[in-house]
């Protein structure tokens, strides 16, 4: 206690933890009972944790105990800080020498300058990364399994993801087939979704709508990967079918806009 | 023991600052704790962070998995899900920590969230205090990107969905969005660098900017005193409360153990986090229902929830609903949060020195009308992530639940704001103002 201090006897006569003790408790009875049924025949619950746990909270409560066992709650009087508005600024030095301040100013700006320029190396041009696809003219639309699909393998109101033959792996060039069911006309577009990039992964034949299941983007097929309701506001990128010299299908050119979310 | 401290005092001259410390005050009202609370849950989450960290490889490169997860063996696995999968089923306690890690994460940002409340609501916020709460809304501001990136690192497919939307989130950023998504990845997404990245965000510069700046915050506290409920014996020239040692660490103690037995309570019977259901992450897949945690729907929300008609196109750049969602939203409301203190001593001029004890709700129409209303704001957008649960209870289409819920998050709030305000009021006007009597002390004077 700092001289000058006093110890005042407010009228607190109860210490201010009994709320969060009693809160903290019937929360971890509570949550402890729930979890319980809701999990212990899911879960492998680990006894050795729990007993942490018991201990843990056993710990807390011994503290308390002991605590109103030894020591009484006093209360204690001390200053506040008192504005200092009135405090006289920083003086460096005899003269404000402007010359020296501007001339560290330069030097450091010029040296964080310097420290930024390696950032550039962090990534390639945005046209290389987010649009670029391996789509071209004469690609052929493979299946996950990589077997190379003709318009009968997709059955009317089927669809399956397809990816191309020169380059299976790339991301970019994810696409969906699908095999509309009344006309029986084949069509592929993006599977990469224009709101946020999610995978369009659900396909709704008796209405031939593509839906995004991240935030329900929905796309008409039939009618060239229109929004149809949902957040996106770009229609999915089709990409041109044709049929090669052996029956399989083919890409005939890039999709027909740019894929994924619009960049900024 | 008495020498070992004589020559430890010599060289650090700890003596004085520890006497000072001993005798700091502290208040007694359990409101006062949630800080503390926020606290211990951040120790929580350094210790059983740099374990989880030992055992955790940041890599998407797809390998044969042989591992101990029986279910996924033979599959083709990122590394980074293979390391969890094995985690959780070689390492003994790799799954209980994990867990916790988990816990303790959720914790500390919902008793930093309440944290906050009580200072607004209770005025804690007014200068010379007003630092101390911009600090605080930095650490927020950490704590919710570093929960981001967490829950990504293990690339499951709740992760690797999160790690999608945050390259649309870059590059949906007008004029510079593109270089700002590359930049950030180095690769057409996923690529194999995205993971290494957030790895070192999240168990370095993240934790050791909120470290540094919870220094500064807990800095500013002692420098400027601890707040107190105004009641008999209270006054703006004294502080009031018990000294650090014994009653505050008895306090503190008892808060420390709680936390750590609840989170340890929870991650015994609690899967939070089950990345084993999740599965792998798989560009050309997603499925619903996939959330983000729960301090991240409101920015879900408003993906979901802000219509297409909005987007735009302006000089080159394209205004969307990604960057309306998950950059405007969070700078309009931290936005908000900042600049409210300002807002606030327009409203309720005071003199300078007078600001120690804090004021009630009631006694603060718009203060309160204001940051009900901002709650109950996020609340429903937050709750627009569940649209599609909405309408599979309600036998409707996603669109006509998120028309009707747009309606009312916009309604709702400005009404919100009107009732508590005018009630406040009316109530103000009626009853008389609560009063202390305030027991004179002793004139005597401070030697610091």
């Amino acid at each position: 206690m700092q001289p000058g201090e006093r110890v005042v006897r407010t009228q607190q006569p109860k210490p201010g933890f009994r709320i969060p003790a009693a809160l903290a408790a019937a929360t971890a009875v509570g949550s402890t009972i729930w979890a319980y049924i809701e999990y212990a025949f899911r879960a492998r619950p680990s006894l050795l944790v729990l007993a942490l746990a018991v201990v843990l909270f056993a710990i807390a409560a011994t503290t308390l105990l002991a605590f109103r066992a030894f020591f009484e709650f006093p209360s204690v009087q001390g200053p506040r800080p008192l504005p200092v508005s009135e405090a006289a600024p920083v003086v460096l030095g005899v003269g404000t020498r402007r010359g020296f301040v501007a001339l560290l100013a330069s030097a450091f700006s010029s040296l964080l300058a310097i420290l930024l320029l390696p950032l550039r190396s962090l990534g390639p041009r945005p046209s290389q990364v987010l649009r670029a696809t391996a789509w071209r003219n004469g690609v052929r639309l493979l299946t996950a399994d990589g077997v190379a699909l003709r318009v009968s393998d997709v059955p009317p109101g089927g669809f399956t993801p397809v990816v191309p033959a020169a380059s299976p792996d790339d991301p970019n060039s994810s696409a969906v087939l699908v095999r509309l069911r009344p006309s029986g006309q084949v069509r592929a577009y993006s599977r990469i979704c224009t709101h946020a990039g999610c995978a369009v992964c659900v396909f709704m034949p008796d209405t031939s709508l593509l839906v995004c299941p991240c935030h329900h983007s929905t796309f008409d097929v039939a009618a060239g990967g229109r929004v149809v309701s949902g957040p996106a506001s770009r229609p999915l990128p089709e990409l041109p079918l044709a049929v090669d010299a052996e029956g399989r299908l083919v890409a005939s050119d890039d999709f027909e806009g740019p894929i994924g979310p619009v960049a900024g | 023991m008495a020498r070992l401290g004589d020559a430890l005092d010599d060289r650090t001259g700890f003596r004085g600052p520890l006497r000072r410390a001993v005798g700091r005050l502290f208040p007694g009202a359990w409101s006062f704790l949630l800080g503390e609370v926020t606290l211990f849950s951040l120790v929580g989450l350094l210790l059983s962070g740099v374990y989880l960290a030992l055992f955790f490889d940041p890599s998407a490169s797809l390998a044969p998995y042989h591992g101990a997860s029986t279910p996924y063996v033979g599959r083709t696995l990122p590394g980074a899900f293979a390391s969890v999968l094995d985690l959780d089923a070689r390492v003994p306690f790799g799954l209980v920590v994990r867990r916790f890690h988990h816990f303790s994460a959720h914790l500390f940002l919902a008793s930093l969230v309440a944290h906050a409340a009580r200072v607004y609501f209770t005025g804690a916020f007014r200068r010379p205090r007003d630092l101390t709460w911009w600090v605080g809304l930095v650490l927020l501001a950490l704590a919710l990107i570093n929960g981001f990136s967490g829950y990504c690192l293990p690339f499951d497919m709740r992760g690797g969905t999160a790690i999608r939307m945050l390259m649309t989130t870059l590059g949906s950023v007008p004029w510079i969005g593109g270089w700002l998504a590359t930049l950030a990845f180095g690769a057409p997404f996923p690529g194999p660098l995205i993971l290494g990245r957030l790895y070192i965000l999240h168990v370095f510069v993240g934790p050791a900017l909120i470290v540094a700046l919870l220094g500064a915050h807990l800095f500013l506290v002692i420098r400027l005193t601890h707040t107190d409920h105004p009641g008999p014996g209270r006054s703006e020239r004294l502080e009031v409360g018990s000294p650090l040692w014994p009653v505050q660490t008895m306090r503190t103690t008892v808060v420390a153990f709680l936390v750590f037995g609840w989170c340890a309570l929870m991650s015994t019977f609690f899967p939070v986090e089950a990345v084993e259901v999740y599965g792998p992450f798989q560009y050309t897949n997603a499925y619903a229902p996939l959330l983000p945690d729960w301090f991240l729907m409101w920015i879900e929300g408003a993906f979901r929830l802000l219509p297409r008609q909005l987007d735009f196109h302006l000089i080159g750049a394209h205004f969307s609903n990604p960057f309306y969602g998950a950059v405007v939203l969070p700078l309009i409301v931290f936005g908000g949060c900042a600049l409210y203190p300002l807002v606030d001593e327009r409203i309720y001029p005071q003199p300078l020195h007078g600001r120690h004890l804090l004021e009630s709700p009631s006694d603060r129409p718009f203060r309160t009308a204001f940051g009900a209303s901002g709650l109950v704001f996020l609340v429903f957008v937050s709750m627009a992530a569940l649209d599609d649960r909405a309408a599979s209870a309600f036998r409707a289409d996603v669109w006509q639940v998120n028309v009707v819920w747009g309606i009312l998050t916009l309604s709702v709030p400005p009404v919100a704001f009107a009732a508590v305000y005018l009630w406040l009021r009316r109530r103000r006007a009626t009853t008389r103002p609560q009063t202390f009597l305030v027991p004179q002390m002793p004139a005597r004077k401070h030697s610091s």
